[in-house]
């Protein structure tokens, strides 16, 4: 198999095994959830066995047409920064399923559609980081969003309103990044990246260059939970253990990361972009570290510390030097270890000692030693303390801030930001990891959890040791990730120690300041309850609720249940197309009138058949004259030479008439008395539309030749869609995703009438 | 409804009536017909069952829900588009195959064909939704 076909056979396999994932759990058990755990195990090795081109700057790459016509191919390519991000998903994602396979214990139904989806997302995110053009890294992004929905939302219940703000925030910023993909792709004339990128110099210097820059920000600042979207992410927190775990601590929210190291080669740099995106992450970083410090529930306090890590990188990666990427590119890793690591430690607290609210958890180190061991590792790499990954990041990405070039304000504020956000981090990791193993025992019988169980945690929290140990492998990678996004190689490398230099300095404040705020954890928490920000799912559910009622306002008018009010509109629409069909038209232009004696007859008929229907009294009676009027007109069309016209009338005249008999069941037989005012107010409506609809066709009848479409309709329907019956090749050939498109409306309807006649049905009887 | 001409019409009626209506599907891409005309006049023949036997009748001559035509229907359509996707160059691409049995018989296949049957379920579905929703209640 060749490298780049290796891309494409990931992505169709990884489906086909999360299609297979749902059948097999509810057939064997949550155990089954292995195999796509295997499965994980065997892309990660088969993507890592990538990792010599990828360094060279030569990784694979594969293109498969899609649609042509549109300019979309779906082009697959890695280089180290999807090299580094399909990794981090592969690895963790195999570690979470194998937990899941002991997590869900015996409850299968949520097992299995928990695991099919977050296989089915883990391909989604292998299809974002490989994609290559604009198109599929679009659509990959929307699907990563709506399964976060479903996972999120589970079976509805309380998850419901958690995932609905998730999808509406998540898929406005996909919005933005659509419009922003989409201006992009069109000033570069090509929807792939790389050729996006070629064309850099003129995108910049295109007055929307500051429309692109910003939707694109919107995009990931939604995506990666920043202030002022930050609070979906809290909220997620509803799903089970191991969607917190992947989506909302390890990969999905590193999407919005993703976005920005991608287009750091045509936007770092830029001012606004630059000063923009480190600021906003850093005040996050800052912000939600704070807020952490005042949460009990151990996932909220994750999910904080989440969005707090998350402003951290994302604002390596807009900073866009050399430096704060190959830092960004370190913490991407060292975060996904030890968060996915905490995650997976809290739910195995959860499960054992019955709930995860740090006031009621205490000592648990006695009962759990080896899952405290565990998350002791991880949190060290959360606090950066060494020999962890988390502490080379972390000296990393102070280094890359305090170098920082731009305004002269700059560097000592991104700084103090920096050294604000690392002293809360060290204080709630500290909180987390002492208010959950520290202290005194508790009370009731907490046993440790089982082997198979703690293992996936203790690869991931191990994983950032070994990374540290294979630090010269990581820093190839991370440097080539660098240099590939900042065009600007640079000599600097990784390392556990740089010497006593500012970053350490800055590091040593931190965790004094952090310890001293932890030491004073009653107070600071006293502090932080006065609130002061109002609470973003608040202004969002208010904000949700208005849109809802103005909707509802603006739908009044037309949703009534008086029948004349629905009519009016389409009589209204009949006057105004006659007048202005009538005003366009002028009376030299009209063809003459085609009279012929057997158009005469067909007209008499049809004419008695409408005074039938207007003056029957009897409900059947008036249905039988519309269903003569309706078979009128089937011979008129058969006189003007439309078989095909004649067909459809009939047959739809014949149904029609069954149907409406059908609903006759249910109201009276005859139609009650109108008043005399009404009837006459009804009658000049109706010969008022009806001779303006009349004279309106008229007018614009037989006033042009066959239009272009329609004489390539006629020259091509046998050529090229081997049909004679124009009409025919039109809607299953040429037009056929208009009819595809059509027939789902059908689907939908029917479903819509089924419900509504069984919802009124019920409510009369 | 028990009037001999109708229980009698509705026996010998019918199975000519969906021959009528396949005929129409057929013959849809050359001449006057298709899948939404021959799913009307299947429906037809729904509907006249239904007229005489009541909903037992209708459930005995289509034992199937309305639902799985309605979801077959699309699933055909869509699948027809993606196998053109997967083997041709786009979503609902066209594709003609004749087939020659013998010398008298000539059939010709096409991918609209297919798709037509798509449409044919779906309206039929929706027809015979319909008659369910609104007949039920009668025995």
């Amino acid at each position: 198999m060749s490298a780049g076909s290796l891309l494409g056979a990931l992505l169709l396999g990884g489906t086909a095994v999360s299609l297979f994932t749902y059948p097999g759990i509810r057939r064997f058990g949550p155990s089954f959830a292995y195999v796509p755990a295997a499965w994980l195990v065997m892309t990660t090795i088969g993507l890592a066995s990538q990792a010599p081109g990828v360094v060279d700057g030569a990784g694979p790459g594969a293109s498969y047409r899609w649609a042509p016509s549109a300019g979309a191919t779906l082009l697959l390519e890695i280089d180290a920064l999807s090299f580094m991000l399909a990794l981090l998903v592969a690895g963790v994602g195999a570690l979470v399923l194998a937990y899941s396979a002991r997590y869900f214990g015996s409850s299968e139904r949520q097992a299995a559609s928990t695991c099919a989806l977050l296989t089915a997302f883990a391909v989604a995110m292998l299809g974002l980081v490989f994609a290559a053009d604009v198109v599929s890294l679009f659509i990959f992004w929307e699907i990563t969003s709506v399964i976060s929905f479903f996972l999120i939302g589970g079976d509805g219940g309380p998850g419901r309103t958690a995932a609905l703000r998730a999808l509406l925030v998540t898929g406005l910023g996909g919005l933005a990044l659509f419009a922003g993909l989409i201006i992009c792709a069109s000033l570069a004339g090509s929807t792939s990246l790389s050729a996006i990128f070629l064309a850099a110099e003129p995108i910049r210097s295109s007055g929307l260059a500051p429309w692109i820059a910003g939707l694109l920000m919107l995009g990931a600042f939604t995506k990666s939970a920043q202030v002022p979207f930050h609070f979906w992410l809290p909220g997620a927190m509803v799903a089970p253990t191991p969607v917190s775990t992947y989506l909302h601590a390890a990969t999905m929210v590193k999407a919005g990361i993703y976005l920005v190291a991608r287009f750091a080669p045509l936007f770092a740099g830029w001012p606004l972009w630059t000063y923009t995106i480190v600021l906003v992450g850093l005040a996050t970083s800052v912000y939600a570290g704070l807020i952490a410090l005042k949460q009990y529930d151990l996932k909220a306090l994750l999910a904080y510390s989440t969005v707090s890590q998350l402003g951290w990188i994302i604002a390596l990666t807009g900073a866009g030097t050399f430096r704060s990427l190959l830092a960004a590119g370190t913490q991407i890793g060292a975060h996904g270890l030890y968060k996915a690591t905490l995650f997976m430690v809290v739910g195995v607290v959860e499960k054992k000692a019955g709930t995860r609210d740090l006031r009621r958890l205490s000592g648990l180190y006695r009962a759990m030693p080896w899952t405290a061991v565990v998350a002791l590792i991880a949190s060290m790499s959360l606090l950066g303390l060494p020999p962890l990954l988390g502490f080379v990041g972390k000296e990393e990405s102070l280094a890359a801030f305090l170098e920082l070039s731009g305004a002269s304000w700059l560097v000592p504020l991104a700084g103090a930001l920096a050294l604000l956000a690392s002293v809360f981090t060290v204080a709630y990791g500290l909180r987390l990891l002492f208010g959950t193993f520290g202290g005194a025992a508790g009370p009731g019988s907490t046993r440790e959890a089982p082997a198979s169980l703690l293992a996936a945690p203790a690869v991931a929290a191990l994983g950032g040791l070994v990374a540290v140990l294979a630090l010269d492998r990581l820093d190839l990678l991370a440097g080539t990730l660098a240099a590939e996004l900042s065009g600007r190689p640079e000599a600097q490398h990784l390392a556990l120690w740089h010497g006593v230099e500012a970053p350490l300095v800055v590091s040593a404040i931190a965790l004094a300041g952090g310890s001293a705020l932890h030491l004073a954890r009653a107070w600071v928490a006293g502090a932080l309850a006065l609130r002061v920000l109002p609470s973003g799912a608040a202004m969002f559910d208010a904000l949700y609720r208005w849109t809802e009622q103005l909707g509802h306002r603006l739908g009044e008018p037309f949703v009534t249940p008086v029948l004349g009010r629905h009519l009016a509109w389409v009589l209204a629409a009949a006057l105004g197309f006659g007048g202005v069909a009538l005003s366009l038209g002028r009376a030299a232009d009209l063809p003459p009138p085609p009279w012929r004696t057997t158009d005469l007859w067909a007209l008499c008929l049809l004419t008695i058949a409408c005074a039938g229907v207007v003056t029957a009294r009897d409900r059947l009676a008036a249905v039988s004259f519309l269903g003569l009027a309706g078979f009128t007109l089937a011979v008129m069309y058969a006189l003007f030479g439309a078989p095909d016209l004649v067909l459809t009338q009939l047959l739809i005249e014949t149904l029609t008439v069954a149907l409406v008999v059908l609903v006759f069941r249910h109201v009276p037989r005859r139609f009650s008395p109108e008043a005399r005012l009404r009837r006459s107010a009804a009658l000049a409506a109706a010969l008022a539309s009806g001779v303006a609809a009349a004279l309106g066709t008229y007018a614009v009848m037989g006033r042009r030749p066959p239009s272009d479409a329609a004489r390539y309709f006629l020259r091509a329907a046998e050529a090229e869609a081997g049909g004679k019956n124009v009409v025919n090749t039109i809607l299953v050939d040429f037009r056929a995703l208009d009819t595809l498109g059509e027939i789902t409306v059908l689907l939908v309807a029917a479903v819509g009438v089924y419900l509504l006649v069984k919802a009124t049905g019920g409510a009369r009887r | 409804m028990n009037s001999l001409i109708l229980r009698w019409s509705v026996r010998v009626l019918t199975p000519p009536i969906l021959v009528l209506s396949l005929w129409l599907l057929l013959r849809g891409h050359d001449a006057p017909g298709g899948g939404f005309i021959g799913a009307l006049a299947a429906g037809a023949a729904v509907v006249l069952r239904y007229m005489v036997q009541g909903i037992e009748g209708v459930r005995r001559m289509l034992p199937v829900q309305a639902a799985t035509l309605l979801a077959a229907g699309l699933v055909i359509a869509s699948g027809i588009g993606f196998a053109g996707l997967l083997l041709g160059t786009a979503f609902l691409q066209g594709g003609i195959a004749k087939l020659e049995l013998g010398s008298v018989l000539q059939l010709k296949l096409t991918v609209s064909l297919v798709f037509d049957v798509g449409v044919y379920l779906v309206v039929l579905g929706m027809i015979v939704t319909v008659v369910y929703a609104l007949g039920e209640e009668q025995a």
